[in-house]
Order: structure tokens, then C-alpha cells, then sequence
């Protein structure tokens, strides 16, 4: 757990405008330290300055805690960008390290209905480079992650960059059907890379009974007029076909039916197919469901983690306009690399791109 | 409430009487520089349509240098009003404050960046295309300068960074300050001397030059104009930045690429040695002249450079003072013609 002698959070009551006990949905006030409820009395912790729902102790990261912890102690007496350069990097890649930094990351902001006064909640924030780059376009920005280390790091992140609309929670590991907040207190909310892991929430519910418990809250949150964003793979991404990892750690799961893959994974893995993903379709029909209106599909390129471009899937003059201008293939002299070039440009504008995208950004709005 | 995209779409709709169901969308991203804009681009689905590139910058230093573009490309429309020049700059539509984001509406440049088409591959160096868009290149320098050189007499301002910055910048690259006193030796020699003087891009590299579909060049990135500058540093930092922008580029491939280039060796380079004395030749600076002024240019982006590094927070890049190690020590100072 965090450190309590660093614990010496003075509760601005503006921080928890908008919040509400878990269980009762009652207001919150501030008692002293803690967070309590109004009406069933429930006390939270809002040590070191991150207002913990938590029940379970948790931990997450790309690296191991002792890491991470001397992660931190960089962070904080140096600057967070070479405790990234001197811990992460490596521990990991150059890859991960510029997923943990780049704020670019957060440019899909401008598909939101995002302006000075809009509350923002980024469920799984993780290294917050998405968070900080919502919070310089919102009113205020609301963190949840589960690993106290984590939001400790962006609540550093964010003084470092002079950010100080961020408010950082913990919640319970996937524990999306029951977030601290009122009804309709939220004007957007973003899922970026988070849905696929829901169903992991609860064995007992089929995968995409939990994942729509859990949109159906997003929806309860979400103010009329508001929207929720979501980015995540699609079920028959071409790159799947290809052999590439599906979030079951194996290849071709999300192709094939959910039984074959959930024996599969029992095979292998001792494990059911929990992390399930959907096709276009599929998504579509899931957040109606849950009750979105309005749902708008873009295509990130290379992937919702990190877009160089997004395109609306319903234009399909947009795919072409891309192939034709933007795609970059890698020069080289080999005459099969060439070839290739030649063919992808051809067949890339008559396939149906909605269908076979490899991940989606995704728009659903809540009708006024 | 709208989404920024959404407001822009209507606006550019209402404005141009494109059919809103016809628009499109895209948004691209300027890796790696951490203060790039977010770009979007608005374009109709019909081909003949008007298309439009919507610059919005990430945060406030950002939105200076989009102010400054705006400024620059204000001030330089009327010097290239009814000049060929005219028809190669993305004029601006409009410049709004959209929710307290602003933002730069540009007509959008259909073409290809030149970067991929003057590499030194077979296909660009057999046919010639290499060598046609370097001499096209060049020939649109010296008619964008010529509009506005005078010759003056060189001053040590015009030459050199002041003091303050010289010590910063030896602070932070120590190792080079040999080199640091050499080139400011060498600017001794330029002084006095009768030079021109012009306007200069400031940042004139083939990932800002576009060969649009309609053959002609399209610069972008007006943000570091200047009114007053050496000429030269334009085509220095033209051929320079090729160099280092090259695949297999290290600080070793890139003195290789370089000597190659002062040594008029290979066939692509043999190109840019010939376009640099096609430049000095129109220009009519002697290239003895081009030669003292390489490392000078050097030590300016250098000095520009540590600069950005400062603001982003990385390591100050030695490059170009390497560079200008290299020139001195392998080539004694010497562009060889």
C-alpha cells in the first residue's frame, strides 16, 4: 500500500463533485482524511492524494513492484520522463516506453464532445499518457486504475506537466458495475484497450453478459448528450489470420467459434476464452444493447494503441484516399517487398475495410 | 454538445457548400516531435471537391508556432502575389477559436512528400527523378530568394550566435568546444565580406516539400520564416537533412554520406553538389564563401537544437557539431567542386 506519512490529502470538495457511495449511489462528503457516505456511513481512504474504492490490495504494471517503486523515487526527485528513460526502458522496450509517454496517444479526444467545463472519466489509465492529454483539452478528468503505484506515478506525471484537473481513484481490479459516481454525472468516458479484459471480472456470467453489465454502468454515468469511447481489436482483424496473438496469449483464438477456443484454452492455458472481442457488427449490436445511440466506427492506424490516422469506416473514399497518399510501405530494393507494395495498393481499396479493420475506435452517444 | 471534427465539418460545409454526407475525415499524426499538431483532414468524397487541412495544436507552446505560421504566411502573401511561387504555399482559409481550441484551416496539398522520390535508389537515380526534383528544388530556392536578397556587408551578428548562447552551448556539449572555437574562427573570415541577405524558410528539408499531383512543389511549415538571413542556410539544411534522413543512418553512415557529397563522389550526390553550385552560380555568392559558411550553419542548428532539447527534455543532440568535426578534421574545411 501507498506510504501514509505522504498521506496528507486536504479533500477539495469540488474533487469529489459528481461522486457517489458504491453501494447506496448516496452524495460523498469529506471526514477529515476520508471520503464517507451520507447515508450508509462507508469510509474510504484519500491517502496521498488518490481517493481509494478499493476492498482488494492489487498490483499491475509492465514491471515488477520493487521496480516500480524505484520508478517512483526517480519520478519524484528527478522528473517522471528519466525514471521512464532509467527504469522502464530497460525492463522493457522502446515500444512500451513510448506507449507510457506519448500523450499523442490521446488525439482521438477530438472525435469527443470535449470542452473546457466537460467531465472526463479514463477508466484504466495506466501510465496516463491518455489522461494528461484529455485533461489539458477538459474541465476536469477523473483517473481509475487498479494499482495505487500506477495513479501515484501520473498524479507525479501530472504536477511535473503543471496538470491540476485530475483527480486519481483505485478501483477493484475490472470491478466496472459499480463505480463511484451519480447518475448522469459524466459527460464522456473512455475505455481504451479495456473492454476485451472485462469478462475476466466474474467466472460465473458468460464474458459478454459482464461486458454489457459493464456498458450498461458506463451508460448510467454518462450525461444526456454525453459519449463513450471505446478502442479495441476486432474479432476478425486481418491480422489475426496471420497468426497474431489474440489477448489469450494464442493465435487464431478470436477466429474461430467461442467453444473451439475456450477448450483450446483449457488445453493449454487451464483457462477459459474470457477475453472476447466482437466484429463490427457485433460491437454494434452490443452497446444498442446496452443503450448508446448513435454509434460512429473509425479505423486506427496501425492500432487503437497508438494511431497515426483515423478513419471513418462508413467512407469508404476516405480508405482510399489514404492508400493512395498516405500509406507508407518500406522502401527497399527487394522486388517482392515492391510486388507487394503494388498488390496491397490495389486490393486494400475494394475490400470491405469495416469488416476486417485489425482494431476500432468507437463513438456511442447517449441521445439527449 | 459536438465533437471539435464535427463543428469543423459543418463550418467548412456552410462555407464551401459541400454536401455535409460527403465529407470525410482523417486525422494524422507528425511523429515524433513531441509539440506536433493533430492534423485532421476534411475532403469531399467527389474527387473535384475542395479538400482542406485542419492544423490543431496539442498545447500552448504549440499554438505560438501556429500563430507564428499564420503571421508569416500572412506577411508573405503579398511578396508572392503574382509570382509562379504564389501557386506552392497552402494560403490560409481561416484561423477560429473553436471551444477554445484554435485552430488553422489550410487547403489540403494532394501529393507526395519528396523524401522517398530523392533517395538514392535505383529506380530514382536511373530514370533521373532524383536529379530532376533536386534541380527543381533548388531552382524554387533561388526564385524565392531572389525576390527579396540585398547584399550588405556581414557583421558578426549576422554570423554568429551571441556569447551567452556559445557558453551555453559549450556547457552542454563540452567535448566539442575545439570545434566551437574553430568554426568561430572561421567566421572571422566571412566578416567584412559583401554577402546576401534574404528571406529564409528556416526549416527547408524534403519532409517539407510536396511534389503535388499537378507536378509542382508545395512547401509547407512557414513557422521559422526569417526576413533577414543568410541564403545558404536553406540549402545547407536541405542537403543536410537528406543525408541524415537516409535509412541506414548513423553518425558514421552520415560523415560517409557527407564526405561523399563534399568529395562529389556518388551519383546522387554528385546531384546536390551540382544544384549547391547551380544555387551559388544564380546567386552569385562564391562558393570559397559557401564553404566558410558550412560549419557556421552547423553550429546554428545546433544551437536551435539544444534549444528543443531543453523544452522536451532529452539529450542534446551532437550531430550536427559532429558534422562540423568531421568537415574540418577529413576534409580540412574544403566543399570540393
Amino acid at each position: 500500500m501507498f506510504d501514509e506519512t505522504r498521506a496528507s490529502f486536504p479533500v477539495n470538495p469540488h474533487t469529489i463533485t459528481g461522486f457517489a457511495c458504491p453501494n447506496c449511489r448516496d452524495g460523498l462528503a469529506v471526514d477529515g482524511r476520508d471520503l464517507c457516505c451520507l447515508s450508509c456511513g462507508r469510509t474510504w481512504n484519500t491517502g496521498a492524494g488518490i481517493l481509494d474504492f478499493a476492498a482488494k490490495e492489487y498490483y499491475w504494471n509492465q514491471i515488477p513492484r520493487e521496480d516500480m517503486r524505484r520508478l517512483l523515487d526517480i519520478a519524484r526527485d528527478v522528473s517522471y520522463e528519466d525514471a521512464l528513460r532509467e527504469v522502464l526502458l530497460p525492463l522493457t522496450n522502446e515500444y512500451t516506453c513510448g506507449y507510457a509517454t506519448d500523450e499523442s496517444r490521446g488525439d482521438f479526444k477530438i472525435l469527443l464532445p470535449i470542452a473546457g467545463d466537460s467531465f472526463v472519466l479514463d477508466v484504466g489509465c495506466g501510465w496516463g499518457a491518455v489522461a494528461i492529454s484529455l485533461a489539458r483539452s477538459c474541465g476536469r478528468l477523473v483517473a481509475a486504475d487498479t494499482t495505487l503505484e500506477t495513479l501515484e506515478f501520473l498524479k507525479i506525471r501530472a504536477e511535473q506537466e503543471g496538470v491540476d484537473n485530475i483527480t486519481l481513484i483505485r478501483i477493484d481490479p475490472l470491478d466496472f458495475a459499480n463505480l463511484p459516481f451519480l447518475d448522469a454525472s459524466v459527460d464522456t468516458v473512455v475505455m481504451n484497450g479495456v473492454l476485451e479484459w472485462v469478462g475476466n471480472a466474474r467466472q460465473d456470467i458468460p464474458p459478454r453478459s459482464v461486458q454489457l453489465a459493464c456498458l450498461r454502468e458506463m451508460k448510467r454515468l454518462i450525461a444526456p448528450g454525453g459519449c463513450l469511447y471505446i478502442g479495441i481489436e476486432n474479432r476478425y482483424g486481418y491480422r489475426y489470420f496471420g497468426g497474431f496473438r489474440d489477448h489469450s496469449g494464442l493465435p487464431f483464438t478470436s477466429l474461430v467459434p467461442r467453444v473451439l477456443a475456450g477448450l483450446v484454452m483449457r488445453m493449454l492455458r487451464g483457462r477459459g476464452y474470457r477475453t472476447y472481442t466482437y466484429t463490427y457488427s457485433g460491437y454494434k449490436s452490443l452497446l444498442r444493447e446496452a443503450g448508446f445511440s448513435h454509434i460512429s466506427f473509425y479505423h486506427p492506424i496501425p492500432t487503437y494503441r497508438n494511431p497515426d490516422y483515423l478513419m471513418p469506416l462508413e467512407q469508404r473514399n476516405a480508405i482510399k484516399y489514404y492508400v493512395k497518399h498516405l500509406m507508407s510501405v518500406p522502401d527497399s530494393p527487394s522486388v517482392k517487398r515492391k510486388a507487394l507494395k503494388k498488390v496491397i495498393k490495389f486490393v486494400l481499396p475494394v475490400i470491405p475495410f469495416k469488416y476486417l479493420a485489425f482494431s476500432y475506435s468507437i463513438v456511442a452517444k447517449v441521445t439527449v | 454538445m459536438k465533437n471539435l471534427v464535427e463543428v469543423l465539418v459543418e463550418r467548412i460545409a456552410a462555407s464551401s457548400a459541400v454536401p455535409l454526407d460527403e465529407i470525410m475525415i482523417l486525422k494524422l499524426k507528425n511523429r515524433p516531435a513531441k509539440n506536433a499538431t493533430i492534423a485532421v483532414l476534411v475532403f469531399a468524397g467527389n474527387e473535384d471537391a475542395p479538400r482542406y487541412f485542419v492544423k490543431i495544436p496539442r498545447n500552448r507552446a504549440h499554438t505560438e508556432h501556429l500563430l507564428r505560421e499564420y503571421r508569416n504566411l500572412t506577411a508573405l502573401k503579398s511578396l508572392l502575389k503574382g509570382t509562379d511561387l504564389y501557386e506552392s504555399i497552402a494560403w490560409p482559409i481561416a484561423l477560429e477559436d473553436i471551444a477554445g481550441q484554435l485552430v488553422l484551416v489550410q487547403p489540403a496539398l494532394i501529393g507526395e512528400k519528396i523524401t522517398n522520390s530523392i533517395r538514392p535508389s535505383a529506380a530514382n537515380l536511373l530514370w533521373g527523378r532524383a536529379r530532376r526534383l533536386l534541380e527543381a528544388v533548388t531552382t524554387w530556392l533561388i526564385d524565392f530568394h531572389l525576390l527579396s536578397v540585398r547584399r550588405i556587408t556581414l557583421t558578426r551578428q549576422h554570423l554568429v550566435p551571441t556569447d551567452a548562447d556559445i557558453r551555453l552551448l559549450m556547457e552542454n556539449v563540452s567535448e566539442h568546444s575545439e570545434t566551437i572555437r574553430h568554426i568561430i574562427q572561421q567566421a572571422q573570415t566571412l566578416l567584412d565580406v559583401e554577402a546576401p541577405l534574404s528571406m529564409c524558410h528556416g526549416d527547408f528539408n524534403s519532409h517539407n516539400i510536396i511534389l503535388m499531383d499537378n507536378g509542382r512543389l508545395a512547401i509547407l511549415d512557414w513557422e521559422d520564416l526569417t526576413t533577414e538571413a543568410i541564403p545558404l542556410r536553406d540549402v545547407f539544411h536541405f542537403f543536410t537533412v537528406y543525408a541524415m534522413s537516409i535509412p541506414s543512418f548513423s553518425p558514421n553512415t552520415m560523415n560517409r554520406h557527407m564526405q561523399a557529397v563534399f568529395l562529389n563522389r556518388r551519383t546522387v550526390w554528385r546531384n546536390i553538389n551540382e544544384c549547391l553550385r547551380l544555387y551559388c552560380q544564380a546567386m552569385d555568392i562564391p562558393l570559397s564563401y559557401a564553404n566558410a559558411y558550412y560549419p557556421i550553419y552547423l553550429l546554428t542548428m545546433a544551437l536551435k537544437e539544444l534549444e528543443d532539447s531543453r523544452i522536451q527534455g532529452v539529450v542534446p543532440p551532437r550531430h550536427w557539431l559532429e558534422l562540423a568535426e568531421f568537415f574540418f578534421s577529413k576534409l580540412g574545411g574544403k566543399i570540393v567542386t
